[in-house]
């Protein structure tokens, strides 16, 4: 009954198989990483406070379109009197009492013009960019910092320590859920935003113009294919992760 | 030959470590510990409040680093293979935490992907196994948050055996369970060491420890005090206990019993004298039980014929106590227990100092 056993030597022991039902997936840096990035996804998607923080940046963009629509329906239901468009040239003023119908209306057709434009796009993704991604960006503040400090305040992330990858791995998969749920949530918010644009345009009566769409915008397609394809990515890792690998 | 035993020997040690050390501040949770677990050991870790255990569940599995010494398993050191050591390894540290908003099911998925198990249902039947096993299938799919103590604490066990590891650690695994729990755990340890599993089992529980571990070490204050096989150190506390009609030959009894002690009889390691509940003095002797036959028949010689004899069976709960809490008399522990046993004798009136102190002379164990 000694106190002071020997310490054993260098020389690693053999690890006996594990029962059949265990599957093990590849090992290497990467797969172990992707796995982690459709875990950390697979957790967000359970979340209540996703799901809520979803339906934010979405209602986000959809009032930010409606609000920007409220022009033109004020213009809509205003009667083209009112637009008689008195702008002095010099120091000569115009009369404007001698407008007639034609041009009044045309007064208001332009101005429906000018003010619907943000509905259309290009103008309409510029709105979102500019209006709603920024709002957006908090939201994305918000799932991160509850993604990372949850697992402190909750004590999981001791749970997560004991499992064998390593810190590295575990706070490169948060990163790299967080840049797949910033890709889901600007594709959400800019189709939303586009969708709502342009249903809103046909108040309007005013037609979507595709003549803006030139070779410099098919530099956008790459990176939105991408942005398509990120949706499917936690399937993707779980298929990965498929490829199986008795260890 | 010597050297292949050795070799042997050493490719067994699943964990070791020397001179483990950890400081926090000016507090030293664990000093100097060397401990040796076996494969295929079910090895107890026992200790007060903040004796260091959990400090030392923490250093091996790499959560913290130790301030001095190493701590090896599997034979690598474990700050440097510490990726290599932990799939090989299932765990609960302290009160298992899962993730509130997930069911237990899906927690397992979880724990399984960060294991490095392929995710997807390629697993399921896996996790439904280990939730067989632990009688949480019928709740797989209730939110974690709903969970009882007890089965936040059974799927922390169905977690740490998700891999189906070599070495389980358990940190006070039987917390907030039913006493029909505790069987449930007794039982699923003992299926585990039956299928050739290591199990570092840390728990107050000494009467679970005691019937499923096969070796213990002590801690207290951070200090080793005691390291070995459950059934030598139950085979050292194991006493008999003799009442005879009168005091006068209570002390004639105790006279003899010494001298056949100073004649050669090493078995006997002590005598002592205790009073009962009726006032009657009983002999305490620190024998095997197994002696009593031979205590009896000396006595007999000697015209001293006892109206009770008992073989006491010492417990780990008592050893315990005498060495972690030495203001408990030991003599008060035996006197409940034997009253438990016989209903004869009484807790001791007055304290009767430990075994240690009272022997006399340094009689060997059997």
């Amino acid at each position: 009954m000694s106190l002071t056993p020997q310490v054993s030597t260098e020389g690693t022991l053999p690890s006996p198989a594990r029962t059949g039902s265990v599957i093990l997936g590849r090992q290497d840096y990467l797969s172990v990483l992707l796995r982690l990035i459709g875990m950390e996804l697979y957790k967000l998607r359970h979340r209540t406070m996703s799901r809520v923080l979803g339906i934010l940046a979405f209602a986000i963009a959809l009032i930010v379109f409606l609000l920007v629509s409220l022009g033109t329906f004020f213009v809509l239901n205003t009667p083209p009197e009112t637009f008689t468009s008195c702008q002095g040239q010099g120091s000569q003023p115009t009369n404007c009492s001698q407008l007639s119908a034609a041009q009044l209306a045309q007064n208001k057709q332009d101005l429906l013009q000018t003010v619907s434009e943000p509905l259309r796009l290009p103008d309409s993704l510029n709105i979102i960019v500019q209006v709603a991604l920024p709002l957006g960006a908090i939201l994305i503040v918000i799932l991160v910092g509850s993604m990372a400090g949850g697992e402190f305040s909750l004590g999981t992330v001791r749970l997560m320590f004991t499992r064998g990858p390593t810190r590295t791995q575990f706070l490169l998969a948060k990163v790299g859920a967080t840049l797949v749920c910033t890709v889901i949530g600007v594709l959400l918010m800019s189709i939303t935003g586009i969708l709502a644009g342009q249903l809103l345009n046909f108040a309007s009566g005013i037609g979507q113009n595709f003549n803006f769409f030139s070779a410099g915008w098919s530099m956008c397609l790459p990176p939105c294919s991408i942005g398509l394809f990120m949706p499917l990515l936690p399937s993707s890792l779980a298929l990965w992760g498929d490829q199986r690998w008795q260890v | 030959m010597q050297e292949n035993n050795e070799a042997l020997l050493q490719s067994d040690i699943v964990i070791s470590t020397s001179r483990l050390t950890k400081a926090f501040g000016k507090l030293i949770a664990v000093n100097d510990l060397h401990l040796q677990v076996m494969r295929g050991d079910v090895f107890g870790f026992l200790g007060p409040n903040g004796s260091g255990k959990t400090t030392t569940i923490r250093m091996l599995l790499g959560l913290i680093r130790p301030t001095a010494g190493r701590a090896v398993i599997f034979g690598m050191d474990v700050i440097q293979h510490m990726p290599s050591i932990l799939p090989r390894i299932g765990a609960i540290v302290e009160t298992p935490v899962f993730y509130p908003y997930l069911s237990g099911m899906d927690n397992l998925h979880v724990v399984g992907a960060a294991s490095g198990m392929v995710s997807g249902k390629a697993n399921q039947r896996r996790i439904d196994e280990v939730l067989e096993l632990v009688e949480l299938h019928a709740q797989a799919k209730m939110a974690y948050r709903k969970y009882s103590l007890g089965m936040k604490q059974r799927l922390g066990i169905a977690a740490a055996l998700l891999t189906d590891p070599e070495l389980v650690l358990l940190d006070e695994p039987t917390n907030g369970l039913d006493p029909a729990g505790m069987f449930e755990i007794r039982q699923l340890i003992q299926r585990l060491a039956a299928l050739g599993k290591t199990i570092f089992l840390s728990s107050h529980l000494l009467n679970e420890v005691q019937q499923v571990c096969n070796r213990v070490a002590i801690l207290q204050k951070g200090n080793l005090i005691k390291q070995g096989n459950v059934s030598e150190l139950l085979r050292g506390s194991e006493q008999v206990l003799v009442r005879l009609n009168t005091s006068e030959e209570t002390q004639q009894a105790k006279l003899i019993l010494q001298e056949a002690k100073e004649r050669g009889a090493d078995w006997l390691r002590a005598v002592h004298v205790q009073i009962d509940r009726q006032g009657q003095p009983t002999l305490r002797i620190d024998a095997p039980k197994s002696c009593s036959t031979e205590i009896n028949a000396l006595l007999a010689r000697n015209n001293l014929f006892a109206a009770e004899l008992h073989p006491y069976e010492g417990s780990l709960e008592e050893i315990y106590l005498q060495l972690t809490t030495p203001s408990i008399p030991s003599g008060t522990r035996i006197g409940m227990a034997a009253l438990a046993g016989s209903g004869t004798i009484a807790q001791q009136p007055e304290p009767i100092p430990t075994i240690e102190t009272v022997s006399e002379g340094k009689g060997g164990t059997r």
